[in-house]
């Protein structure tokens, strides 16, 4: 039993999923073990620092490898597969939450209080400095930073997820940080502000 | 800050403070970021991203993920005996079963062991046995020719034939012996 769980754990993520697409429940759990920890950082980042929603996106992006696994082609790579599709579900959260917002500010344009629960979240959020930096970010800009620099996906590893050349995601990657640059230091103009006074 | 030695620069960032680069590695810093003050801040909230790489996650979701796994790829048996359906319709299918049984399907072949006596004609043949000779007799004829001297007088010759009067059966056998031995 103990080589069986052996040999599991020596299979590559690509061999492993052939498996899970034959029903092997041994195999998926090994892929989970591999990644639910990965997924979760990246959608509690994406997904406004939310625990609960975070598990909720990696119960929902594990069923959907249960339910559909002739999704995944085993000629590619699991690692960037997984996170393209971790990026579509955010993206889609992302345009729910604006649909939400959009229908919160017509009701408040209404004068119906409802308790900004939002709102709230984000005041617990700036106190995290990492959030307050990717906050400066643009979505896919967010997605980028955190695949490279928290996931520590390759260059290559990125072009795929992102379906765009290595060159884009260099030059992307470098956009990044001279926006973070520049936020640091309008931030540090502040401070300086702020203590002259 | 030029694109192409992103990778270098990142790797700095993840894996060195400022004051841990080599003199070489400062200079290309401060030439491509501008300096401490631009890397520290830089480095820290790549690290602090680099950190969070995984989160723990609840076990309920795992087991219950593995739950659904398991129920969605059951072995045919057990999805067979998981299968539910009414009570009568149960009995119906044992109903159903028990007169195919004994009605629909035909009666099993029993094979019994029967002696039959055919009357066949008695094959002959002729059978040609080839023996060699073990004893040789062998016969020889000796004719040994026999002269006589007869006085014959002025008689007409006797038409009886000789008679070898007075001799005895010894004599003849010398004569016999004498004779072999002459050939």
């Amino acid at each position: 039993m103990l080589r069986l769980f052996k040999s599991y754990k020596n299979k590559s993520d690509e061999q492993l999923m052939v498996l899970v697409k034959n029903g092997d429940h041994r195999a998926f759990e090994v892929v989970y073990d591999r990644y639910a920890g990965r997924m979760k950082a990246f959608f509690y980042r994406m997904l406004w620092s939310d625990d609960t929603m975070a598990e909720d996106f990696v119960h929902d992006l594990f069923t959907r490898i249960i339910e559909r696994p002739d999704v995944y082609n085993a000629d590619r790579a699991l690692a960037p597969w997984l996170f393209q599709v971790a990026s579509n579900m955010c993206k889609n959260a992302y345009r729910k939450r604006q649909f939400e917002m959009d229908y919160r500010d017509q009701l408040n344009g209404n004068h119906v209080h409802h308790p900004d629960v939002d709102q709230k979240m984000d005041e617990k959020i700036l106190k995290d400095e990492l959030h307050h930096r990717l906050n400066d970010l643009e979505e896919d800009r967010r997605q980028l930073f955190l695949l490279r620099y928290q996931q520590q996906l390759s260059i290559k590893e990125l072009a795929a997820v992102f379906e765009t050349s290595e060159g884009t995601i260099k030059s992307r990657l470098h956009y990044i940080k001279k926006r973070l640059l520049k936020s640091m230091s309008a931030d540090q103009n502040v401070m300086m502000k702020e203590n002259g006074k | 800050m030029e694109n192409k030695h992103s990778e270098k620069l990142d790797h700095l960032l993840t894996t060195k403070r400022y004051d841990e680069l080599t003199a070489e590695e400062r200079e290309w810093v401060e030439a491509e970021l501008g300096g401490e003050e631009v890397f520290h801040p830089l480095s820290h909230i790549v690290k602090t991203a680099a950190r969070e790489e995984k989160m723990a996650v609840s076990a309920h979701v795992r087991q219950s993920l593995v739950t659904r796994m398991k129920s969605k790829h059951k072995p045919l048996w057990v999805r067979v005996l998981n299968y539910k359906m009414p009570a009568y319709i149960g009995v119906l299918l044992l109903i159903m079963g028990i007169f195919v049984v004994f009605f629909a399907v035909p009666e099993r072949q029993v094979i019994v062991q029967k002696t039959v006596t055919i009357a066949a004609e008695p094959v002959v043949d002729t059978v040609f046995i080839v023996q060699r000779a073990d004893t040789v007799f062998l016969e020889r004829i000796v004719e040994v020719p026999v002269y006589l001297s007869v006085h014959q007088e002025n008689k007409k010759p006797q038409e009886k034939p000789v008679e070898l009067s007075g001799q005895s059966l010894a004599d003849h056998e010398e004569w016999t012996d004498l004779l072999v031995r002459m050939d």
